[in-house]
């Protein structure tokens, strides 16, 4: 610990020293206090960072952290970014750029539902006046484990209650995208292909291994196919739409054996906006996600026991709920919320203070297993619960921004219903958010 | 679109700075490597200073006078991208956060800045700007002014 944080200091010290370099930092709390106290997230972090221009075209920066959790670690020393960039203006013709970016960073496909994370690798960027292409390719073994959300797998799952390994599960993510701007006046068309290649080397099950062979799960290896359209129905309404078929590979204990099986699963989802710039800045959105399920899946991580998979998976998680929160794999989830800016004409701080009610209702697509362990197990009943939020954004300088957040989970009470025996009563909590740069 | 948006900036610049010449706007603008100088005396003029400096060259001994900046200006020094955010943020008196409030500077001017959108956020401190990079931040931030 005390080698890492010096480590840490140490690189900043010596870019910070170096001439034409940026530097700065940022402090941040989050802190999710609930009724239930396996739900309770509390995480402090501060981190410094630094940005250098060696040329009118390339541009460094890197970030380390250090950070304090309650709940999944005590301190964690972290590199959160570090990366190389170069533009190429004019690489084809005088409308076009080239760029490359390579080192630790985000990478995201154009939804951020199936794949948004970081990543060592690379990531190639093509601008054309039609369209934007991009090919991003990297590798998440060597990220540090509490703070990565790529566990797909028994393996995966195994190893996250395990304390001795550090590092999250191996992966190799490539990904290629392309943006179709204007495709008609004001709409958006989006292309994706997603690659999850699993790297582990450890001895897994595999297909013709009998019931009785010790071990976590197989290899998870899954190809998804997607595309989006975005954009506005006139002047007030936007909207987004997107859907993604996923393919793979997932092992199948039937009949006390493993087999390979087939994935064939879908994600789809979209919104749709209203927004009244008059009416201190209102924004009206409802939303629908669809994430396909499996009747038979007993747990969302290779938990198939009958024909081919039709459990959708995403590559990383994203965020569903505040208080219910999970991945978008065989769920339904339909949203509806109101925002404001209720001092918007004002010219002073409180032009940036933002509330937003908010409800989610959440069924499971299939009456196989979700991801939340509150839910994890099949049932006939397929409604979840709802949540309701009431959100409270304020960033009343450059430098400072708190949000606040509060509301309740109601889940599904029924006795035969898919929640747990234990999460069956209303579910309240607060969310605090602050950070301070500097 | 943007093109428009930053030509029609640029006049607005044109007349509040409306004491110079075109002539002076043109040879600055042409200019790669922009001068404190030139820079702090267009801002003042801009800001309604003009008073407080008539010439380029009497700008930065006003600047100096005043303890704008905490090294002495020299004439002929080169505009950086930090010292152009703090001259413009100074000489409109305008606000910033947390930090710029504790420590105002060149620094966390340029932040400030950044934060507003008025700069590319990749911007070095250090960056050398061209004449006509200044007068579209300036005209930028004026644009900004009118509106918040």
């Amino acid at each position: 610990m005390k080698k890492a944080l010096f480590i840490l200091l140490a690189v900043f010290a010596a870019v910070s020293l170096a001439s034409a370099v940026d530097f700065g930092g940022n402090i941040e709390n989050y802190s999710l206090i609930t009724n239930d106290s396996d739900s309770q997230k509390q995480t402090d972090k501060a981190a410094l960072w630094f940005g250098v221009s060696p040329s009118e075209t390339i541009y460094i920066k890197g970030q380390g952290s250090i950070a304090y959790s309650m709940d999944d670690y005590d301190f964690l020393a972290d590199v959160d970014y570090l990366y190389i960039t170069q533009d190429f203006p004019g690489a084809i013709n005088e409308q076009s750029s080239f760029t490359y970016k390579a080192g630790r960073f985000f990478q995201s496909e154009f939804t951020g539902k199936v794949f948004a994370h970081r990543l060592d690798g690379a990531l190639f960027t093509l601008a054309l006046p039609i369209a934007n292409f991009s090919l991003g390719a990297g590798y998440t073994g060597l990220l540090l484990k509490p703070v990565s959300g790529v566990n797909n797998t028994a393996a995966d799952m195994a190893d996250d209650a395990d304390d001795d390994i550090k590092l999250a599960p191996k992966k190799m993510i490539v990904r290629l995208g392309a943006s179709f701007i204007d495709i008609m006046p004001a709409q958006q068309l989006d292309v994706a292909l997603v690659t999850q290649l699993d790297m582990r080397s450890d001895d897994l099950l595999e297909d013709g291994d009998a019931a009785s062979e010790d071990g976590n799960g197989g290899k998870l290896n899954t190809y998804y196919i997607g595309a989006g359209l975005s954009g506005a129905i006139s002047g007030s309404f936007i909207y987004d739409t997107y859907l993604y078929y996923q393919l793979g590979k997932t092992l199948t204990l039937i009949d006390d054996e493993y087999k390979d099986k087939p994935i064939s699963a879908i994600l789809l989802g979209g919104s749709l906006s209203y927004l009244n710039r008059e009416f201190y800045r209102s924004k009206v959105t409802g939303s629908l996600l669809y994430a396909s399920g499996d009747d038979d899946n007993a747990s969302v991580y290779e938990g198939n026991t009958k024909g081919s998979g039709t459990q959708f998976m995403p590559v990383s998680t994203s965020s569903t709920g505040l208080i219910f929160n999970p991945k978008p794999s065989n769920l339904l989830k339909a949203g509806l919320e109101y925002s404001m800016k209720p001092f918007a004409e004002s010219r002073n701080m409180m032009k940036n203070f933002q509330a937003a009610v908010s409800a989610g209702i959440f069924y499971k697509a299939s009456e196989g297993a979700v991801s939340e362990s509150k839910a994890a197990v099949i049932s006939d009943e397929k409604y979840l619960g709802t949540e309701a939020l009431l959100t409270l954004n304020f960033r009343p300088v450059s430098d400072f921004g708190l949000t606040l957040a509060g509301g309740a989970f109601f889940p599904n009470d029924s006795k035969d219903g898919p929640m747990g025996e234990d999460y069956r009563d209303t579910e309240a909590g607060v969310m605090i958010n602050a950070s301070l740069s500097f | 679109m943007k093109r428009a948006f930053l030509s029609a900036a640029l006049f607005l610049t044109a007349m509040l700075i409306y004491s110079q010449s075109n002539e002076e706007i043109d040879a600055f603008m042409a200019k790669k490597q922009a001068d404190v100088a030139t820079a702090a005396y267009f801002t003042l003029s801009a800001a309604g200073m003009q008073n407080a400096a008539s010439t380029a060259e009497a700008a930065p001994g006003y600047l100096n006078e005043n303890k704008w900046f905490k090294e002495e200006l020299k004439g002929d020094e080169l505009l950086k991208a930090s010292d152009a955010s703090y001259l413009i943020m100074k000489a409109f008196a305008q606000k910033g956060g947390i930090m710029y409030s504790i420590a105002p500077g060149p620094r966390y001017a340029l932040k400030e800045i950044k934060y507003l959108k008025l700069i590319d956020q990749k911007t070095d401190p250090a960056k050398i700007m061209t004449g006509e990079d200044f007068m579209i931040l300036l005209s930028e931030f004026l644009s900004w002014k009118e509106t918040n």
